[in-house]
């Protein structure tokens, strides 16, 4: 009797809850087979959800701190590179009185590692300076250009190339032998263009004017000696 | 490669550090030689007196004034026109310094500077050690031919009393002084001839050039080490002689393959200092 009322109930029940409810019992099943799977997505995606704007803005956070600081570094560099830069300077300038020569070269040789920045005063110095600060920074260009020679080059190339008289015929000499020693390409056509114009130059002793010439001969073999040279990674 | 990127700031530390050495060392202004007076600049030739004042103190006027007296009295004999041509320069800020530091790069900028002669003093223990730097024969010789046998970096050493008297004594009748001194002019004279292309003016150098060789054989003697180890050191000398000797026969040969010198050629006493010297490159050929 029982059974013949179950049968009935079941008869009556509309025919889509029986596949509702088997529906159901196999998803149940399903779920049964990967329960851990699916919650751990489902978490996961939980979590990223919920910590995702933290993260980016933990990220966008640092990027930024990290660029600060990293500005704040540089100007702490800058401003401490300037302040050697300017003590090396005043170094070479202002020599004490007991001085020597090769403290006068290390100094020379300090400042020409700032690379291409060092020129301008190094300039300067060989112009005004006397014949020991001269010596040494004729070293530290030297150094200068073998730190970056391309920004010393053009130095080195514009006072060569001197159309105003703005410099002695000294300190072109001691650019010429400066611009052998680097090997600067550019400094080649102001060279050869010095050479040819140098019988015109006045003020100048036959001897004088012979050692200047011998001075860019040496120079011009040295540059084109230096052409197929490799440069550093740095310049 | 970061001093590559940084250099912005650094630029105008450098820009204003080349303007303040412009603004420290004047407007215009030339290089000048180490402690040495500003007309030091011009374009003469030059002999250097460094500071004496270790020796004596402070050096007055008058005694700066005996001082370049002393100097010039070395070339009357030879009647070198040293005192036309050349400028005598006491500098008192001036010390003269070891060899190490008349390096071939100094040296060279001195003889871009026309220096011909530096001679420093100072104390050696009883004795002064008077130092010379004969500038083109450091340049040229030393440095640029190699012969390591004539630095052109000399010392000699004197007895205490010499400068008794006043320290001017110590240069007048000095004949390392004037046997350098020549030495030093007649290099110059000899490359001025060399570079020179007009034939009249080389022939007028190669004549002076000559002269000063020969001066400078005229003062060995006088110049030879003493047996009480004052002087210059013997090997020194030596070299000194036979730079001198080799130089008086190279200027005459020279002379001699120019014909329109060669009918010129002569001696005076002057042009051998006075001293008699025994080289057939400064007698005459007529």
């Amino acid at each position: 009797m029982a059974s013949f009322d179950e049968a009935a109930a079941d008869a009556a029940k509309p025919p889509d809850l029986a596949e509702a409810i088997a529906a159901l019992a196999k998803a149940i099943k399903l779920e049964r087979e990967t329960p851990s799977e699916s919650g751990a997505i489902k978490w996961l995606k939980s979590i990223a959800e919920a910590l995702l704007p933290s993260v980016v803005m933990f990220v966008l956070g640092f990027i930024f701190i990290q660029g600060v600081e990293l500005d704040l570094k540089r100007e702490e560099f800058t401003a401490s590179a300037a302040e050697k830069l300017e003590s090396y300077v005043n170094g070479l300038l202002t020599p004490k009185p007991n001085t020597s020569m090769e403290e006068l070269r290390a100094t020379a040789l300090a400042l020409g590692g700032f690379g291409g920045v060092a020129a301008v005063p190094l300039v300067s110095i060989v112009e005004h300076g006397e014949e020991q600060q001269i010596a040494a920074a004729r070293l530290g260009l030297t150094q200068a250009g073998r730190v970056a020679p391309e920004q010393t080059c053009s130095t080195i190339a514009s006072v060569i190339d001197d159309r105003t008289a703005a410099y002695r015929w000294q300190t072109r000499k001691t650019f010429v032998e400066v611009a052998g020693l680097v090997g600067c390409v550019d400094a080649r056509a102001p060279l050869e263009e010095l050479r040819s114009g140098l019988s015109a130059m006045v003020g100048l002793t036959a001897e004088q004017r012979s050692n200047f010439v011998q001075a860019i001969d040496v120079a011009l073999k040295r540059i084109d000696a230096a052409k197929g040279r490799k440069r550093g990674w740095f310049s | 490669m970061v001093l590559l990127t940084v250099p912005r700031g650094l630029r105008r530390l450098a820009a204003t550090a080349a303007s303040l050495v412009a603004l420290l060392c004047g407007q215009g202004a030339l290089a000048q030689i180490d402690g040495c007076p500003d007309s030091a600049g011009g374009p003469r030739d030059k002999v250097v007196i460094g500071s004496v004042a270790e020796l004596v103190g402070a050096v007055g006027a008058r005694m700066s004034r005996a001082l370049l007296a002393a100097f010039e009295m070395q070339f009357e004999q030879a009647e070198s026109e040293l005192g036309k041509e050349a400028l005598i320069l006491y500098c008192d800020g001036r010390r003269i310094r070891d060899s190490g530091s008349y390096s071939a790069s100094v040296v060279g900028i001195l003889n871009d500077d026309q220096v011909l002669l530096e001679v420093g003093a100072r104390a050696d223990g009883t004795d002064i050690a008077l130092t010379y730097v004969v500038i083109p024969i450091r340049h040229y010789v030393f440095f640029e031919d190699g012969q390591q046998s004539i630095p052109g970096y000399h010392q000699a050493l004197y007895e205490q009393s010499r400068i008794s008297a006043g320290l001017q004594d110590l240069f007048k009748g000095n004949a390392e002084l004037r046997l350098m001194a020549a030495l030093a002019l007649a290099l110059r004279h000899e490359k001025l001839a060399d570079a020179e292309t007009d034939a009249g003016r080389r022939r007028e150098l190669i004549h002076r050039s000559r002269a000063f060789y020969c001066d400078a054989i005229g003062s060995l003697e006088a110049a030879r080490p003493r047996n009480d180890f004052l002087g210059l050191p013997p090997s020194e000398w030596q070299a000194l002689a036979d730079f001198a000797r080799t130089g008086a026969a190279r200027l005459f040969q020279k002379a001699v393959a120019d014909t329109s010198i060669v009918s010129t050629l002569s001696v005076v006493d002057s042009e051998r200092g006075g001293q008699g010297a025994a080289s057939s490159a400064c007698l005459s050929l007529s």
